[in-house]
């Protein structure tokens, strides 16, 4: 009996436990790939039509560069609707769908690429696969915080108003909002941690490059307003990308002059644009903005032309489509960033420098003057004021800089909108430059819901 | 050669073949041996893991003996099921054969089916490859006692199939079968139309109206134009004179391309069937040989399907206490898929009913394809390939096939320790390999499309980015699993009193599976070589130049494996003969499932009671000798492979940017995802008169699956809108009967076997998005899941009758009667519609009689559903009127022209425009709804048997002759429209099978 009984355990060890964990760890039968391999995460990174497009666009509907004619606002979804008029309780669950697909998407990535078969790839590309899903993830909380989280104030940064900061693939994680601090803290780890794996350069710039990381990082730091960082990061993505357009060299009849992937292009994305509500060649730009651009400037002929009612539109589209918008990384946005940052850390003169570099590529040959100041408040002035004129139709970045700006006095402005002979305000510092987390979320979850 | 003639020569051979090989030698078998065999405690239960006789049985099976699956005459053993086995359903309304055991237990259409063991293994290659002469015994197991032993994928039943063995102690027998069954040809005008001649009259009429005018002036992608049409076009620009239009319009008026199909395209089945099994055995080995050839030329010309089967099973017994089991199969199959199936003008759609395909002398005529006929006869002047579509030249031109080839090998070794305790190892490695492939010559209209699509007329000549020659397309699977099992069996009497039978063991299964896709250009089938193409650059299409297309790519590649750990245990105690408990437990983990779930004890389980009460001293009914009762309860998993708990990508091709490959996350991580659990419970009674004049049993069961997986709204936080989570549930009840009875004595015999099914299920819980009324109208042949209704429920717009005045179909909005057609279809409420019940027949059976009569019997099985519904088909008139080549139903013929009318007819007024959502709530009114009952002649066997023969100068011992036809049409159906409620499409032919077994 003893002889059986050792046969009998034996058996059993043999068929069940020993093999088990290492058995079970086969990847399953599907008509699908399992991605396993650097390559394969690679092509979840290559993923275009989600990593770089589907960018949040309420921040852009809600913003004052431009404006819909009454009966194309009316045919809008209900949602864009409201967005464009600042409704207190506009539901933008789109936006955060998307961003949450492309930080899922990120996440499968970096759950995978520590442990992926290399194929034919190199240890280097496992590297650069890692740093652009760091990327994507840091780029996309940095989007959303913009949306859902309470514009950045140093005092107030142990706010619970933060993002639910989702780290994992799991679709069990519980979902959770983290401080606003910890929030930024995330968004700065992720964008680090890229900057050291990403490459110099990628083949296109639809994939980051350190460039990109740099960029994206500075303007995080402009965000949170610390600005000598801000101006770090600028400085060191210029160092790796900073060739800027000619803009006499474009060709002023040709549809859009720009295009996608122009030299000037650091990193590509657009907004998801099925709303209309921002479609360039169905909107009209603010008259008052189009007025300060001077005849010698010639973004005034390149960057717009005139409908046949009189009205404004846009075509600097850095995109090869006329309905799209651009909300990547762009050489111009770093110049602007970088002389804000230096006029405001008092070094007024290298900033005034820099814009002078940047603006002389934008006018007539030899009709650039450079710009004066007499004090630093004036300088900034012009400085913000050059910002506002060359990031005209830039997915994200005026909603960024007006949630920034408001908070101090003497550039907060109240933006006004008339529909259908109704104006609608938004006062600076409003909770409405903060958008309710979307109500699916918060009845899933039971995450808390930002002010009214 | 002609394929009738070949199939003679092959039924001679097939009767010939073996006595002059010489077997006939083995002759001295005694006969008693093939004695059918009907008393009902012969019956041996298979579960896989052991081997039962039916007194310690408490739970619910069915069995169906060699003799019986013999009975039906089918190429597979699927079809020989149809009609035999209670709460077994054949599900048709897709067109192939479903099996549904009990009900539904899965939402997944893909997961209905039950797990099919072979030879103790789940079976995970091709059923089609299984010789069905091969068969000993199919046993269905449909309750938790008897399937949960196989734990995570038992949920939906099991069918276990047992191969032939070999008998120690018996002299080589050799017995042949040849089968040659001949099918009618279908019936292409099952489905009524519109008549040419009517069809030609709207094209008309619609072509006044200015129908077809962009079509005709678009000079850029020259759409397709019915033949008609462009006669009026020509006509109206001059081209030909009213009189000379006329002519050739009245040629077509008498046109059916119906006849056209019927006679170039269809043909009445052969289906030929050879079977070779020899078997005997020593005191000490046993073994059986058997051979199968099957060659089914099918009823669309091009297609047709053969097999060889060659099998060995060999049982040794080197000792007393040891024995060793090898068996080896293979098998070979070759499908060849030449028919074009449904002729159409485009990649969808369909064709004039005036079509012609061949002319008077056999050639091949063109039909106009995806653009208009005078554009692609004349386009390139010369310098491109021929563009024309000729269906019947492209039947010739086919050459797609696939090859299929399983070898099986099991081995088995079972050590007797002592009169008690033994132990088994049973190992099994299954290699299945299949190559498709298809292809297309350079004469084929889908190479020719493909290279002028993208060809360039240049001042320097001809460019061609797809190069000259034909394209083969290969598919390449593999499939291999193994599984080793070992298991320890114990069984013990004690004074009689207590018997006690307890397994226990240990397996692992692994099932791997790659796939490869491959597309060479410009092949040469001779040579063997084929030319590179550019699938990086785009380049501009010929007919639109400043338009860019790449060259297709469908080039993919996959893999992956299924893996599954178990442990389990079964045991059955019975005392004094007449209590029988048992219980069974399984712990299953898997790959599949998320870590969570394998690291988890929850295992299967099950247990059971019977009770014999006609045992018992108090019993004192004389009539019925033999009375059971039993009880079982316990659950069962089921897999749903679609959804892994690991991350699954697929590649969608190239980015717009960069043309890198990319893929996209379709299934996200999710450690919690476990089966999904059946939990059943079910109570039987057994009974048998005095010399089993009366024996049947009936069956009461609830089956709660719960844990079905299935999409639920999600947190968009997760990345998605919707996940599929473990969240529905079912619930089923039914019941289960048969009743055999039988008279008569050795030369004259009636046997009669009544099998019933009840099953009603519904949904008990779902947590999706609420679905509005109007998306749950339709068919029901989807899964449209409702809380509180079967998941195949047939819901129909309320009806209220055609407008007087007009014609219009009306129906009901928010409880008032309403022609709002778009909000119908859109935001109809529960007032609005009509739930009419299930498209699976609630009830169903068969009434199988038998009469024997010395050496004749004739058997005859009447099948019959009841208690469900069906959406016939109706006139759709939008698709029509809008330019479309759609050929109206005959329906057309019952519309409404004139007040009065919608007193006697439901079908609208043709409305022009027409209003494709007024045709949308008609089409799916409580209208077009029929009732689908119906008792169907199933088949009817008549076989002689010349027995006795072993004394006699013949070779042979036994010849049996089989005269079999099935699908003899409807006897009684419920609905008046003609139609047979299981196949609406085109209705099951009827067939005449002639069948002939040698036994040397």
């Amino acid at each position: 009996m003893n002889r059986q009984s050792l046969l009998i355990r034996l058996l059993f060890c043999a068929v069940t436990f020993c093999a088990c964990e290492s058995f079970l760890s086969e990847k399953p039968s599907s008509s699908l790939a399992i991605p396993n391999s650097v390559g394969d995460l690679q092509a979840i990174i290559d993923y275009q039509a989600r990593m770089n497009a589907y960018y949040p666009p309420s921040g852009d509907i809600a913003s004052d560069y431009f404006y819909l004619l009454d009966a194309y606002w009316q045919s809008r979804p209900e949602y864009a609707r409201d967005t464009y008029t600042w409704q207190p309780d506009v539901e933008i669950e789109q936006d955060w769908a998307t961003s949450y697909e492309r930080i899922f998407h990120a996440n499968v990535v970096l759950d995978g690429i520590d442990n992926a078969e290399l194929g034919g790839l190199t240890e280097a590309d496992r590297q650069h696969v890692k740093g652009s899903a760091l990327f994507f993830r840091g780029w996309t909380f940095l989007q959303l915080a913009q949306l859902f989280v309470p514009p950045y104030e140093a005092s107030k940064k142990d706010s619970p108003y933060g993002l639910p900061l989702k780290l994992t693939p799991d679709i069990n994680d519980k979902t959770q909002r983290a401080t606003v601090d910890d929030t930024y803290r995330q968004i700065e780890s992720d964008l680090r941690s890229a900057v050291r794996l990403l490459p110099d350069r990628t083949p296109v710039a639809t994939r980051p490059s350190k460039a990109a990381a740099y960029a994206a990082l500075a303007r995080m730091y402009l965000v949170t307003q610390d600005y000598p960082k801000a101006l770090e990061n600028a400085d060191s993505c210029l160092f790796f990308q900073s060739e800027l357009l000619d803009f006499n060299a474009l060709d002023e009849q040709a549809p859009n002059p720009f295009g996608e992937l122009n030299k000037e292009v650091i990193f590509h994305a657009s907004l998801l644009a099925n709303s209309g509500a921002l479609v360039p060649s169905s909107v009209r730009i603010d008259s008052t903005l189009y007025r300060q651009y001077v005849d010698d400037d010639m973004r005034k002929r390149l960057l717009f032309s005139i409908r046949a009612d009189s009205s404004v539109q846009f075509r600097g589209i850095y995109l090869n489509s006329s309905s799209g918008v651009f909300s990547g990384l762009a050489v111009d946005e770093l110049y602007l960033t970088k002389a804000e940052c230096l006029v405001r850390t008092g070094d007024i003169e290298k900033g005034m420098g820099i814009l002078d570099e940047l603006l002389r590529t934008r006018w007539e040959p030899g009709k650039y003057k450079p710009l004066q100041w007499s004090t630093p408040d004036e300088a900034l002035a012009v400085v913000l004021e050059e910002r506002r004129k060359e990031l005209v139709f830039r997915g994200g970045i005026r909603w960024m800089d007006l949630r920034r700006l408001n908070q101090d006095g003497r550039f907060a402005i109240t933006l006004t909108r008339i529909v259908n002979n109704e104006i609608y305000q938004l006062e600076p510092n409003d909770s409405r430059y903060t958008y309710l987390i979307p109500s699916i979320v918060v009845s899933q979850s039971g995450v808390i819901q930002n002010p009214r | 050669m002609n394929n009738r003639k070949l199939a003679c020569l092959y039924f001679i051979f097939g009767l010939f073949a073996a006595p002059i090989s010489g077997y006939g030698r083995w002759q001295s078998a005694a006969d008693s041996l093939d004695r059918d065999t009907v008393v009902l405690e012969e019956i041996i239960v298979s579960t896989g893991y052991q081997t039962l006789p039916p007194e310690r049985v408490t739970g619910s099976f069915e069995h169906l003996s060699e003799k019986l699956l013999a009975r039906q005459i089918a190429p597979d053993v699927v079809s020989r099921l149809d009609g035999m086995l209670p709460g077994l359903l054949f599900d048709r309304r897709s067109g192939g054969d479903r099996l549904l055991v009990r009900g539904l237990s899965s939402l997944n259409v893909a997961q209905g089916y039950p797990l099919i063991v072979v030879d103790n293994f789940p079976y995970e290659g091709d059923l089609n490859t299984i010789n069905p002469n091969d068969i000993a015994s199919v046993t269905l197991l449909k309750d938790a006692a008897s399937a949960s032993i196989w734990g995570a994928r038992a949920g939906n039943g099991v069918l276990v199939i047992t191969t032939k063995r070999g008998q120690f102690n018996q002299p080589f027998t050799l017995s042949a079968t040849s089968n040659l069954t001949v099918h009618e040809k279908p019936d292409l005008f099952y489905t009524p139309q519109i008549s040419s001649s009517d069809f030609i009259d709207n094209e008309m009429m619609l072509f006044n109206r200015g129908v077809y005018d962009s079509d005709l002036m678009d000079t850029r992608s020259w759409p397709v134009v019915t033949p008609v049409v462009e006669l009026l076009d020509q006509q109206r620009r001059g081209l030909l004179t009213e009189q000379e239009m006329n002519e050739r319009i009245a040629q077509y008026r008498q046109v059916d391309i119906r006849d056209e199909l019927s006679r170039y395209f269809y043909r009445p089945a052969v289906l030929q069937q050879y079977a070779l099994t020899l078997r005997g055995g020593s005191n000490r080995v046993n073994t059986l040989f058997s051979a199968g050839l099957d060659r089914n030329l099918h009823s669309e010309v091009g297609n047709s399907f053969s097999r060889v089967t060659v099998r060995n099973h060999t049982v040794l017994q080197p000792i007393d206490r040891l024995q060793l089991e090898v068996g080896a199969t293979y098998a070979a199959t070759v499908s060849k898929n030449n028919h074009p199936g449904p002729i159409r003008m485009g990649v969808i759609g369909s064709v004039y009913p005036y079509a012609q395909l061949v002319d008077g002398n056999g050639q091949p005529l063109p039909i106009p394809r995806d653009r208009r006929l005078t554009y692609a006869d004349t386009a390139g002047g010369g310098q491109l390939l021929d563009w024309l579509y000729r269906p019947y030249r492209e039947m010739q031109l086919a050459d797609n096939q696939s090859n299929l080839q399983n070898l099986r090998f099991n081995v088995a070794a079972r050590y007797q320790w002592s009169d008690h305790l033994s132990t088994e190892v049973r190992g099994q490695y299954e290699d299945q390999r299949n190559r498709g492939n298809n292809f297309r010559g350079e004469n084929t209209y889908f190479v020719r499309d493909m290279i002028n699509g993208l060809t360039r007329l240049t001042p320097d000549g001809v460019v061609r980015p797809i190069p000259l020659g034909g394209i083969l397309d290969s598919d390449d699977s593999h499939l291999q699993a193994y599984g080793l099992r070992g298991q320890v069996n114990y069984s013990r009497n004690w004074i009689s009193r207590h018997e006690l039978a307890a397994i226990a063991g240990g397996e692992i299964r692994h099932a791997g599976r790659e796939s490869r896709r491959d597309r060479a250009f410009g092949y040469d089938p001779d040579l063997r070589i084929s030319q590179g193409v550019d699938y990086a650059n785009r380049y501009p299409r010929y007919m639109n130049p400043s338009s860019l297309a790449y060259i297709p790519f469908v080039e993919d590649a996959g893999r992956g494996a299924e893996r599954f750990v178990s442990l389990y245990a079964n045991a059955s105690y019975t005392f004094a003969g007449r209590y029988v408990a048992s219980a069974s437990v399984r712990k299953d983990a898997s790959n599949m499932f998320g870590v969570a779930t394998n690291d988890k004890w929850s295992p299967f389980w099950s247990a059971g009671l019977a009770w014999e009460v006609a045992k018992e001293s108090f019993y004192r009914w004389e009539a019925v000798p033999h009375l059971r009762v039993r009880a079982t309860y316990g659950n069962s998993g089921n897999v749903n492979n679609s959804h892994a708990a690991l991350t699954t990508i697929d590649y969608k091709g190239f980015t717009p940017i960069g043309r890198f490959p990319y893929a996209l996350v379709t299934n996200p991580p999710n450690p919690l995802l476990r089966w999904e659990n059946v939990a059943t419970w079910n109570v039987g009674l057994d009974f048998a008169t005095r010399q089993r004049t009366i024996s049947g049993s009936l069956e009461y069961y609830v089956k709660n699956a719960t844990d079905i997986i299935t999409a639920i709204i999600a947190d968009p936080t997760s990345g998605f809108n919707a996940l599929n989570r473990n969240s529905a549930a079912i619930r089923n009840r039914g019941v289960d009967a048969s009743i055999q009875g039988q008279v008569g004595g050795s030369t004259f015999n009636w046997r009669g076997n009544l099998l019933f099914s009840y099953n009603e299920n519904e949904l008990t819980a779902y947590e999706y998005f609420p679905v509005t009324y109007s998306g749950m109208v339709g068919t029901g042949n989807t899964i449209s899941p409702f809380l509180g209704q079967t998941p195949y429920g047939l819901i129909s717009y309320r009806f209220a009758g055609l407008d007087p005045e007009t014609g219009d179909p009306m129906a009901y909005l928010n409880g008032e009667v309403s022609k709002d057609y778009t909000n119908i279809t859109r935001n109809a409420t529960e007032e609005d519609v009509v739930l009419h019940g299930s498209t699976l027949a609630t009830s169903f059976g068969a009434l199988r009689n038998t009469v024997t009569w010395k050496n004749l019997s004739v058997s005859a099985n009447v099948t019959y559903r009841f208690g469900y519904f069906f959406r016939r088909p109706t006139v759709v008139y939008a698709p029509f009127l809008s330019g479309s080549v759609v050929v109206m139903h005959a329906d057309y013929y019952k519309r409404w022209q004139q007040p009065g009318d919608e007193l006697h007819t439901s079908v609208p007024s043709m409305l022009i425009p027409g209003n494709s959502r007024r045709d949308e709530v008609y089409r799916d009114s409580e209208a077009t709804v029929e009732r689908g009952d119906h008792i169907r002649l199933q088949d009817v066997n008549i076989n002689y048997t010349f027995g006795g023969l072993q004394n006699s100068k013949l070779p042979f011992r036994r010849i049996t002759a089989t005269l079999y036809a099935r699908n003899l049409g409807l006897l009684w159906k419920a609905n008046d429209a003609g139609l047979d409620p299981d196949y609406l499409s085109a209705p099951p032919v009827r067939s005449v099978a002639i069948g002939l077994t040698v036994d040397f």
